[in-house]
């Protein structure tokens, strides 16, 4: 994807196991392909290329061999979903549609993901839990507005462009319609997700309609504020479009259950966290610190930006390699074995609960004196795959909304329309420790004495 | 240190034995801690300003070792929310980490009467002001950037309600390059 002749060119392009064929410009609408050249030439800075080397699922492909697609591939997957979600919009609103503002949103689409780093929320889990607390959404707007090929390209086109992408990663809450693009329940990260995730890991559930989806689009308002009720612009679903709203929830809590929070998958990414909290402990105040990547960001007191962006799976794996060798046994360990493969095995206690209280509470505190307990990573974690959201507030636009009659006068929450939506809503709660084989009959038969 | 069960019920009992909304635990749970609470919890930053993982298990163990009951309760437009209410093994707490229960008590009743985005956008301005580490930290104070974040909520009433409940907690907002 070179960049040298883009001006002799009328288009690039990419193909996308997703979508097909990914155009960029030659659209034949000058403010589009603008967009596209500023995208193309975004996509071949440095910082950008570095998604390149940071896989989407992390360790997925431990479970799912295929699913070793890059979060690259994943963010031109959402430009262009972001393009075909501002087509909506722009088909709605008629002339009142914003193209400055489009261009900002497509922009911001592209670049919501560049300030990943490896193994995305377990390194940024560790990196709170020894100080260092920033996620990747704060990186990603200093790598927008900081001294960058990213931020060179934006400023070459409008100075202020790197400030209104910057604000936009930052917002918490869609401000107009165009926000909802990169933050809503059908926002453009989602949308290819899903379809992306699903095809790379092989599973065969989950199937959207995606074009039925977007054409039963809509843009409109609903009333939300307790105190002071106004209208907020939403995207929402026509009557035709609740069954694709259905199966695109149903989707996406599949792959959290069944993808997502895999007990072997969690189990390697509880033991990268252990790993690297202990290197950040073990070797603070050792030289070997300052010349190895992963070491000298997590224990810098105050990490740059340059030391971020030289963090990559690469250097994660680079590392794994140097740390088996480690005289730390605990480090060498689990490094070896992450390397190999042999993964710790999973206790799942479940969520029942007892007559003498809540099963893994009691579960836990009885693995406290058991030798073969002394390594043993747990997991808790509770996943809602459809979240409740009031109207009392503007979270009310992180609802699905609908409209089930055509003659309704605003969308209402699809909870009141989808009996499959109503399941949804419940919290499941993930439960499970985690041991060496060797360990792992003294668990259960720690687990069946305490149920 | 306190472990998140007995943050989650002592909360709850501490406000009269009923709490409603998940969002308005989490954000007293944070001010409260920061009020001299010093709960030992790990709050992050969060969608909806400063949350804490550990107090969602916290809940969860104290639902299951019947010290409080979860309602859900449908409201207006069909949205179902949660009443948390102190059951009957709940017990009395004498403190909530290291605050007296009175003061903890007096501290949560300051709270009574504000909205949950009011309490939000406070966490929120002293979560960015003392803990969370975001680039521009030395020149953008955390009002501005909770502005930023949160655009919509953040009307100036709001804001306002905000910094009072800051003052009146003894939590003022004072602007990091101040």
């Amino acid at each position: 994807m070179g960049i040298e002749s883009e001006h002799s060119r009328k288009s690039f392009r990419i193909r996308d196991p997703i979508h097909g064929l990914i155009r960029f410009g030659g659209s034949g609408h000058e403010h589009r392909d603008r967009t596209d050249l500023i995208a193309w030439r975004l996509l071949n800075t440095k910082e950008f290329q570095r998604l390149r080397r940071i896989r989407q699922l992390g360790f997925s492909d431990l479970v799912f061999p295929g699913a070793t697609h890059s979060r690259l591939a994943h963010s031109i997957g959402v430009y262009h979903m972001a393009r075909r979600l501002a087509d909506v919009i722009a088909q709605r609103k008629g002339s009142e549609h914003n193209e400055d503002r489009e261009r900002v949103v497509l922009l911001a689409a592209l670049l919501h993901d560049v300030g990943h780093g490896p193994f995305s929320h377990v390194f940024e889990a560790v990196g709170e839990a020894v100080g260092i607390r920033r996620r990747h959404e704060e990186w990603s707007a200093e790598i927008v507005r900081g001294e960058t090929g990213i931020n060179k390209v934006l400023r070459d086109e409008c100075e202020r462009l790197p400030g209104q992408i910057e604000i936009l990663l930052k917002e918490n809450e869609p401000k107009d319609i165009y926000g909802a693009i990169v933050s809503s329940q059908f926002d453009a990260d989602r949308l290819d997700y899903i379809l992306r995730d699903r095809l790379m890991t092989g599973v065969d559930f989950g199937h959207i309609d995606l074009d039925w989806l977007l054409d039963c689009l809509e843009v409109g308002t609903v009333t939300i504020g307790e105190d002071k009720p106004h209208e907020a612009p939403c995207l929402y679903l026509g009557p035709k479009g609740v069954q694709v709203a259905e199966e695109y929830l149903e989707a996406r809590s599949r792959l959290y259950r069944m993808v997502y929070m895999h007990k072997t998958t969690r189990a390697a990414e509880r033991m990268l966290g252990e790993l690297l909290r202990r290197v950040a402990e073990k070797f603070a105040d050792l030289p070997f610190a300052q010349s190895e990547p992963v070491a000298r960001y997590l224990v810098s007191e105050a990490p740059t930006l340059r030391s971020y962006l030289a963090l990559d799976d690469s250097t994660v794996w680079a590392a794994l390699s140097i740390y088996s060798g480690c005289s730390d046994p605990r480090i060498s360990e689990l490094a070896t074995r992450l390397m190999e493969r042999r993964l710790y095995k999973c206790v799942d206690v479940g969520t029942k609960d007892t007559e003498g209280g809540n099963l893994f509470s009691r579960f836990r505190l009885a693995l406290g004196n058991l030798d073969a307990a002394s390594h043993c990573l747990f997991d808790d974690a509770t996943v809602v795959p459809y979240k409740w959201y009031n109207f009392e507030d503007e979270s009310a636009l992180n609802k699905v909304l609908v409209k089930s009659q055509n003659d309704m006068p605003e969308p209402e929450d699809i909870l009141n329309v989808s009996e499959i939506v109503e399941v949804l809503k419940k919290e499941r709660r993930i439960q499970r420790a985690y041991v060496p084989r060797a360990n792992i009959e003294a668990l259960r038969r720690t687990l069946e004495e305490v149920k | 240190m306190m472990n998140a069960e007995e943050v989650a019920v002592g909360l709850i009992v501490l406000n009269g034995g009923k709490l409603v909304g998940r969002t308005r635990i989490q954000k007293q749970a944070y001010l409260l801690h920061r009020c001299g609470g010093n709960f030992g919890l790990q709050f992050t930053y969060h969608r909806y300003g400063p949350y804490c993982f550990e107090l969602v298990g916290g809940l969860n163990d104290a639902r299951a070792e019947g010290r409080i009951e979860v309602e859900e309760e449908i409201g207006r437009h069909g949205v179902a929310y949660a009443i948390f209410r102190s059951g009957e093994r709940a017990g009395i707490p004498q403190c909530l980490g290291d605050l007296e229960a009175d003061g903890a008590r007096n501290l949560l009743n300051k709270m009574k009467g504000i909205s949950d985005i009011v309490l939000e956008l406070a966490a929120t301005i002293v979560f960015l002001r003392d803990e969370w580490d975001y680039f521009g930290k030395d020149r953008i104070d955390p009002e501005e950037e909770t502005r930023k974040r949160k655009p919509l909520k953040s009307t100036d009433e709001r804001i306002s309600a905000a910094r009072k409940l800051l003052q009146e907690l003894g939590l003022n907002s004072v602007p990091a390059n101040a």
